[in-house]
């Protein structure tokens, strides 16, 4: 019984030392692709394994499950995306450089799906939004994330 | 009882109680995270966040983030650090420190607010919860998980020589506690749920 209790003492030692400021697999940051370079031609990427960096400028609040990245390009970002609970980006991140390694996606949103998804973004920013400004479908590009480095 | 079947006896119950005993924070721990991470949808568990609207005079049209930031915090009165200045449009700036975060419209001098706090208690519980603390930590939860599993099991051997009508009643107990999850499993497994 003494040794059990010794050997939670020590994990729980061990465990409070470990600061969480890498997520899942980590990220090089020295092996970053510019997010513009991306976003100037997605098509080449689309399923690529690679490193992206910028501030942290949104997360998700309650889960933690993703977060947008500013890019090094003037009023642009890139959504990284986690499955839920596989890493949990903290809120406090926000305003922090990161560094995030992932594969790019392209998701194909429908007209309608498109008002829906905006409207969402819209609400979550406390923006008002007009659904009539959609014309069309469109597509959105995110990093599906194995691993990051909040600095 | 034989003797052996005595001493086999008496070491369930020496360590049902002692684990008992180690096990009463680690519980109290996943059980008060646990719920609240089951309400997430009607709150956040981990930080309270105020949003506040302000408005601050206008600067210049050629007035630096810089001068921005400074009169942001003079005008709102933040003392923190800053962390960040991010442009998502000509118009608009969004201004980064720890703990408080300020969504500036350049042109109106309308600020957004947000302050969080992450909450004393419920914050670094839920992260263990989360495992968010590190490999060390997965493996005292599964030590953990491993003792809940022999306290269940010898909890049914807990006590001797009961009355037939306590015994009937432990036996339902026993019972309800495997169907109820039961029913859920066959419900799910019919595709019953949303599964959101």
């Amino acid at each position: 019984m003494k040794l059990l209790i010794l050997i939670f003492t020590l994990l729980i030692t061990s465990t409070l030392s470990a600061a969480p400021s890498s997520f899942g697999i980590g990220a090089n940051c020295d092996q970053a692709t510019p997010i513009s370079k991306i976003l100037k031609s997605p098509d080449q990427y689309i399923g690529q394994r690679m490193v992206v960096t910028g501030h942290v400028i949104k997360v998700c609040a309650k889960r933690g499950c993703w977060m947008t990245l500013a890019s090094d390009q003037k009023y642009q970002d890139l959504r990284i995306k986690v499955k839920d609970g596989v890493m949990v980006f903290p809120l406090t991140a926000r305003g922090k450089k990161a560094c995030v390694q992932g594969d790019l996606e392209e998701i194909n949103l429908s007209e309608k799906h498109a008002k829906k998804y905006l409207a969402h973004q819209a609400k979550e920013q406390k923006k008002d939004f007009d659904s009539s400004s959609v014309k069309g479908p469109m597509t959105i590009y995110q990093l599906r994330a194995k691993g990051a480095v909040i600095q | 009882m034989s003797e052996l079947g005595k001493k086999i006896y008496r070491l369930n119950r020496t360590l049902h109680r002692d684990f008992g005993h180690l096990l009463v924070g680690l519980t109290l721990l996943f059980a008060i995270s646990g719920i609240a991470l089951n309400h997430l949808h009607d709150f956040n568990p981990n930080y309270k966040i105020t949003h506040v609207q302000k408005r601050v005079d206008q600067l210049a049209p050629s007035a630096s983030d810089e001068q921005w930031v400074q009169h942001i915090k003079q005008s709102l009165v933040i003392t923190e650090k800053l962390r960040h200045v991010h442009s998502p449009s000509p118009s608009e700036r969004i201004i980064f420190f720890p703990n408080t975060r300020v969504e500036l419209n350049i042109k109106s001098g309308v600020a957004n607010l947000e302050q969080v706090v992450k909450r004393p208690l419920l914050f670094p519980l839920n992260q263990l919860h989360l495992n968010r603390a590190g490999i060390y930590w997965v493996y005292l939860s599964d030590i953990y998980a491993v003792l809940l599993i022999f306290l269940a099991i010898s909890g049914l051997f807990m006590a001797r020589g009961l009355r037939q009508k306590v015994k009937r009643r432990g036996h339902l107990m026993l019972l309800a506690g495997i169907i109820i999850p039961l029913i859920y499993w066959i419900y799910l497994s019919g595709g019953g749920a949303s599964g959101s």
